[in-house]
């Protein structure tokens, strides 16, 4: 019987020892479902099935289960080091009948002190890198990529695991899922790929999760990096429903948008729905450093896979979610919410946005949204007991006013511009191409009074075609989009944390 | 209640931090709101921005809405506002051209403010994006009374006039 911290029966059940019968039994359920031999003809399921199945033999059974406890070390059944850290826009809310708007930034950091952690070996990891294939590519952009490809397969350790899939009008394993790579041989085969054919995201993107699934485990950071130049058609739907399957298996998508092309809103839909974000590289040179980035982002995970689910009463709606750390982006407003990952040393952060309708007078309190966080905690493998929150606020009358806190308001201030130039990408979208004008010259003007004059130049000769033309040019589309979005990088908001 | 934009006049929410279709900050250090605060729903009013008090012995100043930033108006009775371009050979008394004046549609010469015995006017000076007094457009050519707190839009650059009542 194993029984150390790496394997145990709640481990193999993604279960905490404090389990109750019915998560048990819901647990194996899942897991048979994910598994079961006859569904699954991955090398290695069959065994990984019965292991289970021999948890779920000693776990769902009263007296063995007792017996079973008593073995196990005493603090294998700790919830995750995680600080919640919430800050609200107000302190008391007023009781109006007119809607009102709450703002909630939510921090949350691994709690160890980072010296702890970074002496702890980093998570292994386990990434499908999908590689558009299609003609766009030929040349510096693909050039890049492999060469990229190349330097990141060398830095990896043993126990990683690193899948290549090319993609065009077909998809192709080019290197499987597999431990301990042979980087000669790998070199040799991207180095043989031909750039040619369509952008069909979806076939590389399915491709791509087989790969990521066969050694799909809690103990690795579970990832798929898209790399794509082009637009994908008709499969778009597809795409996004394959990624919230994703997501629910524990794997988060970004995507890496080369050049002009590509569909940005299209990939962070994609990747915001499992917890990712995209990324904007308009030279191919710019490639390599946004998967270094990557990389390196992905070796520092402490949580993986966090996750809140999340219920608001029918007199509130989460109107709008936004990470501002480690990766900003926006993020999928459903529940569960899908948050990313929680670094060791900096903090994962989010700004989220309710609208309250309105509140009856005689309630002295509200509640904006309660549930569960969930995550994973790679390095321990035991999994992370639920974190239970609520987010609530008492209400009064006529609260004294009181200033918004400092960091809330900064954040808020650089999100603002951010998403005058979402609505404004709306607005010219539906043809409202004087409303887009007018709130893009706000937001050039906003621009320059914060000192960001190259930015406030582009969307100034870019309102000056979208007047002409009806529309912007797609280039500049992505380079103020992430141009505003780089000014809520952690960096540039450090100051007033 | 809504909160009423100072300088797009848009309505927004209760609780709202920043203007949605401008960007302009609502609420400053002590939390209150720069504007609107009791206002009826769909209660629209001009809402003009709080006035700071006029400098100390100057008759006449401006008021930089959108930067705080107050421009005294003194050493003379007639002052022509507008910004400095290359080329330019009549120059305006007071450059607008540092705070951002050509994105926002001011003209070289846009307007004149005369000070003459207590009185201030202002005129338009046939500028290309005209000139509002409190969001009413005036027409060129003619002189304008102008009282304290009144604020002064050319094309869409704000400038609020700050007035000793003698």
């Amino acid at each position: 019987m194993a029984t150390n911290y790496l394997d145990n029966y709640y481990a193999r059940l993604g279960l905490a020892k404090s389990a109750s019968t019915e998560e048990i039994r819901n647990a194996y359920h899942q897991a048979a479902r994910r598994l079961h031999p006859d569904a699954r003809r991955d090398p290695g399921s069959t065994e990984f099935f019965l292991r289970i199945q021999e948890a779920y033999e000693v776990l769902s059974d009263k007296s063995k289960r007792a017996k079973y406890d008593s073995t196990l070390p005493d603090d294998i059944d700790a919830p995750a080091d995680i600080m919640v850290n919430t800050v609200y826009s107000r302190p008391i809310l007023p009781t109006i009948d007119d809607p009102q708007l709450v703002y909630v930034l939510m921090d949350l950091m691994s709690k160890p002190a980072k010296e702890q952690l970074t002496t702890r070996p980093r998570p292994k990891i386990n990434v499908c890198l999908v590689l558009d294939n299609s003609t766009s590519m030929k040349g510096s952009r693909m050039d890049v990529v492999i060469t990229s490809a190349i330097a990141l397969i060398k830095q990896l350790k043993s126990k990683d695991i690193l899948s290549i899939v090319a993609f065009n009008d077909f998809a192709e394993v080019v290197v499987p899922a597999t431990v301990g790579l042979d980087y000669e041989r790998v070199e040799a085969r991207i180095r043989k790929l031909q750039a040619s054919g369509g952008t069909e995201i979806y076939k590389g993107l399915e491709t791509g999760l087989r790969e990521v699934k066969r050694h799909l485990s809690p103990s690795h950071v579970n990832h798929l990096i898209l790399i794509t130049d082009g637009r994908t058609y008709d499969d778009e739907q597809d795409s996004i429903d394959l990624a919230g399957g994703a997501a629910e298996l524990g794997i988060t998508i970004s995507g890496l948008g080369v050049g002009s092309q590509w569909n940005d809103q299209f990939l962070d839909h994609l990747a915001g729905k499992t917890g990712g974000n995209s990324l904007f590289a308009a030279e191919a040179t710019e490639i390599r450093k946004l998967l270094e980035q990557k990389f390196s982002g992905l070796y520092q995970v402490y949580a993986s896979q966090v996750s809140l689910e999340f219920s608001t009463p029918p007199n509130v709606d989460l109107r709008y979610a936004f990470r501002l750390s480690p990766e900003t982006g926006p993020l999928v407003i459903e529940s569960p919410l899908y948050l990313g990952n929680i670094p060791i040393g900096p903090r994962l952060t989010i700004i989220m946005e309710f609208m309250v309708h309105s509140i009856p007078a005689e309630e002295s309190d509200l509640t904006l949204a309660e549930g569960r966080l969930k995550m994973q905690i790679p390095s321990r493998v035991i999994p992370a007991t639920d974190i239970r929150f609520s987010l609530k606020r008492p209400t009064a009358p006529q609260p004294e006013l009181e200033a918004p806190p400092l960091v809330l308001v900064d954040a808020m201030s650089r999100l603002s511009l951010y998403r005058l130039q979402e609505q404004a990408r709306d607005e010219i979208a539906d043809g409202e191409i004087e409303k887009a004008t007018k709130r893009l010259n706000e937001l050039a003007t906003q621009l320059l009074a914060s000192g960001q004059e190259g930015l406030a130049k582009t969307i100034l000769l870019e309102t000056e075609k979208l007047k002409t033309l009806g529309s912007f040019s797609e280039g500049a589309e992505k380079q103020i989009k992430y141009g505003t979005r780089a000014l809520l990088l952690p960096s540039e908001l450090k100051e007033s944390m | 209640m809504s909160i009423i934009c100072p300088n797009c006049q848009s309505e927004e929410p209760e609780g709202s931090l920043f203007c949605s279709k401008c960007g302009t900050r609502l609420v400053d250090k002590n939390g209150l709101t720069t504007a609107g605060i009791g206002m009826k729903p769909g209660h629209k009013v001009t809402e003009l921005p709080l006035a700071p008090e006029p400098l100390e012995g100057v008759a006449a100043s401006l008021h930089i809405v959108r930067t705080g930033q107050i421009l005294p108006l003194v050493g003379r009775n007639e002052f022509t506002i507008g910004r400095v371009s290359e080329g330019q050979s009549i120059l305006p008394d007071v450059d607008l051209a540092p705070y951002d004046a050509y994105s926002q549609g001011v003209s070289r010469l846009h307007v004149t403010i005369k000070i003459s015995a207590g009185k201030v006017t202002i005129t338009d000076l046939g500028s290309s994006n005209g000139t509002r007094i409190n969001n009413t457009r005036i027409p060129p050519h003619k002189e304008q009374a102008l009282n304290h707190g009144d604020v002064i839009t050319l094309g869409a650059f704000k400038l609020q006039a700050l007035l000793h009542q003698e």
